[in-house]
């Protein structure tokens, strides 16, 4: 749950922010992700499998992203030589470590400086944790189980994992817009 | 007060446990490598032929390990100088725990800021013949 204090997410059943030591045992910090936002006057959301009535979206996150045209962001890539992907991979991270139940994922700033100093292997563990991230969050909010970390790791393997940021950088995306 | 002492903790387990990983999947390389003669290679030199910040740190760790300092230190100048920082850091970290070594603090972002950029610099002083690093 996040901290109301710091806006840190830290495991349920912890009673303070691991970053700033506020209680976390208001009983408003409790539902996690599904908890609607109050825009329609009290209304539940709807259950899993019907459609979306209401125009925001019915998750906790939904506009607090940037949202990233993918293709904007391949040709930036391709234009910059990579360094772009360098600032996307900072993004990537700093994103999905929002919506992850992690207390203290590594920033962005730290995957990128793991990844140099392992000649890239580190890269590799990288990639298969955002999609355990994206695929953790799907459980929670009653998606169902899917498969986007082996996914991505497989893409990675492959020398394809320009992919697995496009496919990363969707589901951000999505959550982005109430999925 | 006993809550600081409770998020110390928690946050010491927490590191203690993602070191342990680290300095397993490390001996486990050097074993590795130490047995097989094989070693990572690096996958920017090979697309681009250039080589990248980490380039060499396989042969700066054998080095080191029999105590080769000089050798270690030319194989990857600018690591040598950074990962004993960090390995200091660490320990600092998972002694004391305290606020600003942990994740996303602002003096934690600054380091790595500060550590990206001197390897970024590196990157390229490293490819270029004159200087001979």
């Amino acid at each position: 749950m996040f901290c109301r204090s710091c806006g840190a997410n830290n495991r349920d059943g912890v009673k303070f922010c691991s970053q700033c030591g506020a209680p976390l045992d208001d009983p408003q910090q409790g539902g996690g992700m599904n908890m609607d936002q109050n825009m329609n006057g009290g209304m539940n959301p709807p259950p899993y499998g019907a459609p979306q009535q209401f125009g925001f979206g019915g998750n906790s996150f939904a506009g607090t992203f940037k949202e990233r045209n993918i293709a904007l962001c391949i040709l930036f890539s391709i234009i910059t030589f990579g360094i772009y992907t360098l600032y996307w991979f900072f993004t990537l991270t700093e994103d999905t470590n929002r919506i992850s139940n992690d207390p203290a994922p590594t920033s962005g700033g730290m995957a990128l400086l793991y990844t140099i100093i392992t000649c890239g292997i580190y890269g590799f563990y990288w990639m298969y944790k955002r999609g355990a991230i994206i695929d953790d969050y799907n459980m929670r909010t009653g998606k169902g189980s899917t498969s986007n970390a082996i996914i991505y790791l497989l893409l990675a393997v492959f020398s394809l994992g320009i992919v697995s940021y496009c496919l990363c950088q969707n589901e951000i995306n999505k959550i982005n817009s109430g999925f | 007060m006993a809550k600081n002492a409770e998020i110390k903790r928690e946050r010491r387990a927490r590191f203690a446990k993602k070191l342990a990983v680290c300095a397993a999947v490390l001996g486990g390389y050097y074993i590795f490598v130490r047995l097989t003669g094989l070693s990572l290679p690096c996958f920017f030199q090979t697309v681009t032929g250039l080589r990248c910040p980490g380039c060499g740190i396989t042969h700066m760790l054998l080095s080191a390990a029999e105590l080769d300092f000089a050798a270690a230190f030319a194989y990857n100048q600018a690591l040598f100088i950074l990962l004993p920082i960090m390995g200091a850091l660490a320990v600092i970290k998972l002694i004391f725990a305290p606020d600003w070594l942990e994740a996303n603090s602002r003096a934690l972002d600054h380091l790595v800021l500060i550590a990206l950029i001197a390897l970024m610099i590196f990157g390229v002083l490293r490819n270029i013949p004159a200087i001979g690093l």
